[in-house]
């Protein structure tokens, strides 16, 4: 055999592998699809005409303690507690951790809010950096600061933990814009379930839109390309992914900037892990074990509507910083929970949820990658058919239309969100336009964060933030 | 087939769910810009019509029988916006209007289905109009779920004396919805329930007692006091912990006496409850017993111990100062807790 018909023959074989990878990958996620629709469905027939007021008005409701760590937020944090404490729920109390400051967010707090020195005695049940000070708001009783040495984003929701009195804790970025009735709506599948230990909410994406006083009023599509295409994505991953999953062993990823966690089971397992930057991840991967290993509480669901608003990179710079922390995250706590794989003791989170992890979010980029460069390869030297190829294109880049058109249309029918004509077509733009360049970008950046995971690199890197009082146009 | 028969197959098939997909969101969006500008006219004459009935008390043949009218949605969008805002005879009033405009014969017979999103639907139209008769009481019965729960929001509106003994069933109910509203419900009705809580208390399952007691807790009466005696000697620590917040929440000298009983509870958690309870309570006669408390194992325990010491008056600070003097870990629970006292007033001043 020369070795030009080697070539060829490890080329093709290499083409169907990723052929079957492709066709086995899309057949799960058209069955996602119909879960998520199924799931979206008996959703909107169960709220239906329901009475949040109720959970508004009843003494029975669940404390909830919101976590809310801060760094250097001094330009933003007054408009963000703000509207925190404007949220709609009985029985709510909000600690913000000043996690050592360069900038003057701790001065801002004491006068914006009037905090009055409260006893610092209080039970470290789980490790953080020392604490220098607690106040208490003499204006909004129910607002809680910690001044605390920096130790990062987990250290200071676990020093948060440790003050918090709350049945379920909260923890948000604080960037993040919770809809005013988002915790009653949250709140559900624990006043529903007694195996639920922790659930997630939408968050989406609010560039492009008119926002004041902490609350969109008037929602748009983003116009520049970097944001248009991440609403498509997180509309996909939130609508479409999460909600799936709910029938299908349930999530392993409870966004950070907005999830509802048992305090007593965060608790129970030391709270957030430190060394790692999926912390979040970790956290529910972490505490769904505890309930499959103890006979507890394991069940980590997703609520489709209560949402939470965000700010998304708007350079592809920064973007890409993010995907690759994202990746790098992924892949640590998947490594960490590597006892999860296969194993039937932890039902369909080990036989289901963590394979797909596994094999299409972390290694889907290197398939991608493997699959792009063999395409152009094959092509160059015409081992591949370029008739067959272009065919073969046009139908994935069809599928993956489908698929984020199918996601809009489960929007528009449940929760129809954006009202205007333009704003639809700009979407469905992005939709078309996402797999032509910009989704192979993410598959380098994703790759670039698991090569930094494999050479050891575990830090956040800079995130550049306008905030998002500042994003109204 | 060929491989290209197949690829062309499958986009073939790509196409037309795509198709499909575009014409339902931008029908979908279409529908409900034109839907919009003609519910907002009909709905706004629907409420003129209600709300000039509700300020006159009475609403003529001819209002009713337009309101008749109205598509089915509009209606009960129409009542559902009013009906949250009103109670009492009011609320009363708006029910008998929907009765008159045919919407709880409607909701009745949607009550008979066999598809639970509809007898939901129904079980919540009759709630928003206060209607908790028969056919609530066989939805509280209902296979599922939502609908239970839905009927023990309902027994809350317009509370009776079957209405109660239902939701008093109903916290023993195995879905956690169900036991939340019927709570609820009891602790909205407040004193009418008082006798029957107080009857159900030493017979209630182990599923149902917590739910009991928490709602003992949160709308306390005298009534009480006798069936939760018995309670503080419980073997479930949970029970203990609930009839120990219930104690705090009647007060008096029987239930501080109780509350003393349980500081010696072998139980951590049930042990605290009762540490704080006693301490809002103002009782101070059992400082010495809780001052033993600040050397238990727990933390926990011992901090609370301390808070209530200082706010038991005189004597509890007296003891906590004490305490603080000495050595081990009260001591230093107690030192923390007296030295950030005084920091506290020092920065006050």
């Amino acid at each position: 055999m020369t070795w030009q018909a080697f070539a060829d023959l490890a080329l093709v074989r290499l083409e169907w592998a990723v052929l079957v990878y492709f066709i086995v990958v899309n057949t799960f996620y058209l069955a996602l699809l119909v879960s998520a629709a199924t799931e979206l469905i008996n959703h909107v027939l169960s709220v239906r005409g329901e009475s949040r007021q109720r959970v508004l008005g009843a003494v029975a409701a669940p404390r909830i303690s919101i976590l809310a760590p801060a760094y250097n937020e001094a330009a933003t944090i007054e408009d963000s507690i703000g509207s925190l404490l404007a949220l709609f729920y009985p029985n709510l109390e909000v600690i913000v951790v000043n996690d050592g400051s360069k900038d003057d967010t701790i001065g801002v707090l004491r006068k914006a809010f009037d905090l009055a020195p409260i006893h610092s005695v209080f039970e470290q049940k789980i490790e953080a950096q020392p604490v220098r000070a607690l106040y208490r708001s003499r204006t909004h009783g129910n607002l809680v600061v910690v001044d605390k040495v920096n130790g990062g984003k987990a250290d200071a929701l676990n020093a948060a933990l440790n003050l918090a009195t709350g049945d379920l804790v909260c923890s948000i970025d604080a960037d993040t814009l919770i809809e005013p009735d988002a915790l009653q709506r949250m709140v559900r599948p624990f006043l529903s379930r007694d195996d639920v230990v922790a659930a997630g909410g939408t968050v989406r994406v609010a560039n492009g839109s008119t926002i004041r006083d902490g609350r969109i009023l008037d929602l748009r599509s983003p116009k520049q390309p970097i944001p248009g295409f991440q609403v498509v994505e997180y509309l996909r991953a939130f609508l479409f992914g999460r909600l799936g999953w709910n029938r299908m062993g349930g999530n392993l990823i409870i966004s950070g900037a907005f999830g509802l966690f048992d305090r007593e089971a965060v608790l129970a397992i030391g709270g957030y892990a430190r060394d790692t930057v999926g912390e979040d991840m970790e956290l529910v991967l972490r505490l769904r074990r505890r309930g499959y290993e103890q006979g507890g509480p394991s069940v980590a669901g997703f609520v489709p509507d209560p949402v939470a608003w965000t700010e998304v990179p708007e350079s592809a710079r920064v973007l890409g910083r993010q995907r690759d922390r994202w990746h790098r995250g992924l892949a640590d706590v998947l490594v960490r929970h590597r006892g999860i794989f296969a194993n039937p003791r932890y039902g369909g989170m080990g036989m289901i949820g963590y394979p797909y992890f596994f094999f299409v979010e972390l290694l889907g980029p290197v398939i991608e990658a493997i699959g792009l460069v063999g395409a152009v390869v094959g092509l160059l030297i015409g081992a591949i058919n370029i008739p067959f190829a272009i065919l073969f294109f046009l139908l994935a880049y069809g599928y993956g239309v489908v698929l984020s058109v199918m996601t809009l249309m489960l929007e528009e029918l449940s929760y129809h969100r954006y009202s205007r004509m333009s704003d639809r077509l700009r979407l469905l733009a992005w939709i078309l336009l996402e797999n032509l360049g910009y989704r192979q970008v993410t598959v380098v950046w994703r790759l670039r964060g698991l090569i930094k995971y494999l050479r050891g690199k575990k830090d956040w890197g800079s995130m550049e933030r306008r905030g998002l009082s500042r994003a109204a146009t | 087939m060929t491989s290209f028969d197949v690829v062309e197959r499958v986009l073939a098939i790509e196409g037309a769910v795509l198709v499909l997909a575009l014409i339902v969101i931008f029908w979908h969006a279409l529908a409900m810009r034109s839907d919009s500008a003609a519910r907002g006219a009909l709905l706004g004459r629907g409420r003129t019509l209600l709300y000039a009935g509700l300020q006159s008390g009475a609403m003529d043949d001819a209002a009713v029988e337009e309101l008749r009218r109205f598509r089915r949605t509009f209606q009960i969008r129409l009542f559902a916006d009013l009906a949250p805002s009103l109670t009492g005879k009011d609320r009363q009033w708006l029910g008998d209007i929907a009765d008159r405009v045919g919407l709880v014969a409607y909701a009745r017979r949607r009550a008979r289905s066999r598809f639970w999103w509809r007898r939901l639907n129904a079980a919540r139209l009759l709630t928003l109009f206060s209607r908790s008769d028969d056919t609530m009481s066989t939805l509280a019965r209902d296979s599922h779920e939502l609908v239970r729960a839905q009927a023990a929001e309902a027994f809350g509106h317009a509370p009776s004396d079957e209405g109660i003994e239902t939701l008093l069933e109903l916290l023993g109910d195995p879905r956690r919805i169900v036991r939340f509203m019927a709570r609820d419900s009891l602790v909205r009705i407040g004193r009418p329930a008082h006798a029957a809580i107080a009857d159900a208390i030493p017979r209630a399952s182990e599923r149902a007692i917590d739910a009991l007691l928490s709602v003992a807790a949160t709308s306390p009466s005298h009534d009480f006091a006798s069936a939760l005696a018995p309670l503080v000697r419980s073997p479930r620590a949970a029970t203990r912990a609930g009839a120990a917040d219930a104690l705090r929440a009647i007060g008096g000298a029987d239930a501080s006496a109780l509350l003393s009983m349980l500081l010696d509870d072998s139980d951590t958690k049930v042990r605290v409850r009762a540490v704080d309870g006693l301490a809002s309570l103002g009782f101070w006669p059992a400082a010495p017993a809780i001052a033993r408390l600040l050397d238990a194992d727990d933390w926990q325990l011992r901090y609370r111990a301390a808070v209530a010491l200082q706010n038991l008056g005189g004597p509890g600070e007296l003891l906590l100062r004490r305490v603080a003097d000495g050595e081990g870990h009260g001591a230093a629970i107690a030192r923390r807790v007296v030295d950030a006292a005084a920091q506290l007033r020092a920065e006050a001043v």
